[in-house]
């Protein structure tokens, strides 16, 4: 199995990025596909707090940290990597990863790479995913429009964000669907996954006392989060490939450039 | 109408008086008979959405955990509110909840000749997995049966009646409905002032809903 590489990056903070990052990893528990995460919010990541024990905090500046995350994308055991970008670091992370080689290594085949680029309702948001364009025709792109705080509609038209959105070839849409707001605070309280939540399982792994109420709409949810993620193709073949692991590995294995030598 | 009477016939069933939450907020709901028992639920609101559905399955729960039987709930679900209860009630699975906990649930539709109430009901009971549906017919309302147009046809769900509330005379639909009116002191032999004719009547009503009910549980 080809290892895949999930950025998950915004260019304006408090646009739910990190809550993406913990639905990601959350769905992909759900389907039996083990995966480790890099938080670049360096010192202090929020993703660690609800995934500590496959969750590293690095500094993407830092050579050593780089070295952490993407040297061991052929040795790691588990095949899915998903880093949560800092705010407002996702066209620097972009270049970063540009100048050192992963877009072209991802680009021969080495490995899996997506984007998954969190806008909020801004207009400003149309503009990023402009700054971006140059860096995504090596990878698969995804614009994720994320309602799970949003009351509000977003700002700006829909023939605009077409518009917006037809320069970028084959990037793909998700929605993150809106999550109740106190169902989704007290997620964030209890600081466990949302899997965690529905199974009323504390932080500690024993029983919680969460309310069947806002159980319920974080399980409603994930079920519509489970159809939105369904819908890409690349959230597909990975659930393809864990069905089959065996022998895709030994494909992998066999395919791999210098793995006889 | 209905939901006073399950809330009556259940206190008087049971130690404990039943919980009945009332969904109407305008004050003309159940709360307007039971002022001491009922609790006004506001859908709108996660708190009172909390209040509502989690207390019912901790009731439950914690009485089947000390082996005794839990409380009967009766819900007043006032038709403005009626989607935004089911789509919680959906949305939340609360079914699964309560199945978990051994709850049951009934869920008595009243249903007047309509094409459009038909199709309600039809709706609420296709959402139902465990639940039990009641399709009720208030016989003072609406009495005349519903005859849908040539084009209508096609779209009249099929529905069968379950329970039937008899229209009960002007008189005697006067007293029930008085705020302090009370089915089970009814019963326990209270309003003695009111003379054999009307409390023959009022109490055939009663011994109707009760075996229709007792029907329905079989």
């Amino acid at each position: 199995m080809k290892h895949t590489l999930i950025l998950v990056g915004a260019d304006k903070g408090g646009v739910g990025k990190t809550t993406t990052s913990r639905a990601l990893l959350d769905f992909l528990a759900r389907k039996n596909i083990l995966a480790r995460a890099f938080d670049t919010e360096n010192p202090r990541g929020t993703l660690k707090r609800f995934y500590p024990r496959i969750t590293e905090i690095i500094d993407l500046d830092n050579v050593a940290h780089q070295m952490k995350l993407l040297d061991t994308i052929e040795t790691s055991a588990v095949k899915v990597t998903v880093v949560d970008l800092k705010a407002g670091n996702l066209s620097n992370a972009l270049d970063i990863f540009s100048r050192i080689g992963v877009l072209d290594a991802a680009a021969s085949g080495d490995f899996n790479l997506a984007l998954i680029h969190v806008v909020g309702p801004s207009i400003a948001s149309l503009d990023e995913m402009n700054e971006v364009t140059s860096y995504t025709k090596d990878l698969s792109y995804v614009v994720a429009k994320n309602f799970i705080n949003e009351t509000n509609f977003f700002e700006w038209d829909d023939k605009t964000y077409q518009k917006y959105f037809a320069k970028l070839s084959d990037a793909r849409e998700i929605e993150i669907p809106k999550l109740n707001e106190m169902a989704y605070e007290q997620v964030d309280l209890a600081g466990v996954t949302f899997s965690d939540f529905v199974a009323n399982q504390n932080a500690k792994g024993g029983a919680g006392k969460f309310s069947f109420v806002l159980r319920g709409y974080v399980r409603k949810w994930m079920a519509d989060l489970d159809d939105e993620l369904g819908r890409l193709k690349l959230i597909n073949d990975l659930i393809e490939e864990a069905r089959a692991p065996s022998e895709d590995e030994s494909t992998d294995e066999t395919d791999k450039p210098g793995a006889d030598k | 109408m209905l939901a006073r009477l399950y809330g009556d016939l259940l206190s008087l069933r049971k130690e404990n008086s039943p919980l009945i939450f009332d969904t109407d907020l305008s004050g003309n709901g159940i709360i307007n008979y039971m002022a001491d028992k009922a609790q006004a639920i506001d859908l709108s609101r996660v708190t009172d959405q909390v209040s509502l559905f989690d207390t019912m399955l901790d009731l439950t729960s914690n009485a089947s955990k000390s082996g005794s039987e839990g409380p009967d709930f009766v819900i007043d679900v006032s038709a403005n509110e009626l989607n935004r209860f089911f789509r919680i009630f959906s949305d939340i699975g609360f079914e699964r909840g309560a199945f978990e906990v051994q709850l049951d649930i009934k869920v008595c539709h009243i249903i007047s000749w309509t094409l459009k109430s038909l199709q309600n009901a039809a709706r609420v009971r296709d959402l139902l997995n465990t639940s039990q549906f009641i399709a009720v017919r208030n016989m003072a309302i609406e009495a005349v049966a519903f005859t849908p147009s040539p084009e209508e046809e096609a779209s009249v769900p099929d529905i069968e009646i379950d329970l039937f509330l008899n229209a009960l005379t002007t008189n005697a639909s006067k007293i029930v409905n008085e705020k302090t009116f009370s089915f089970a002191t009814f019963i326990e032999g209270g309003y003695q002032h009111l003379n054999y004719e009307m409390k023959a009547e009022i109490l055939g009503f009663l011994e109707d809903v009760h075996s229709q009910l007792n029907e329905l549980t079989r």
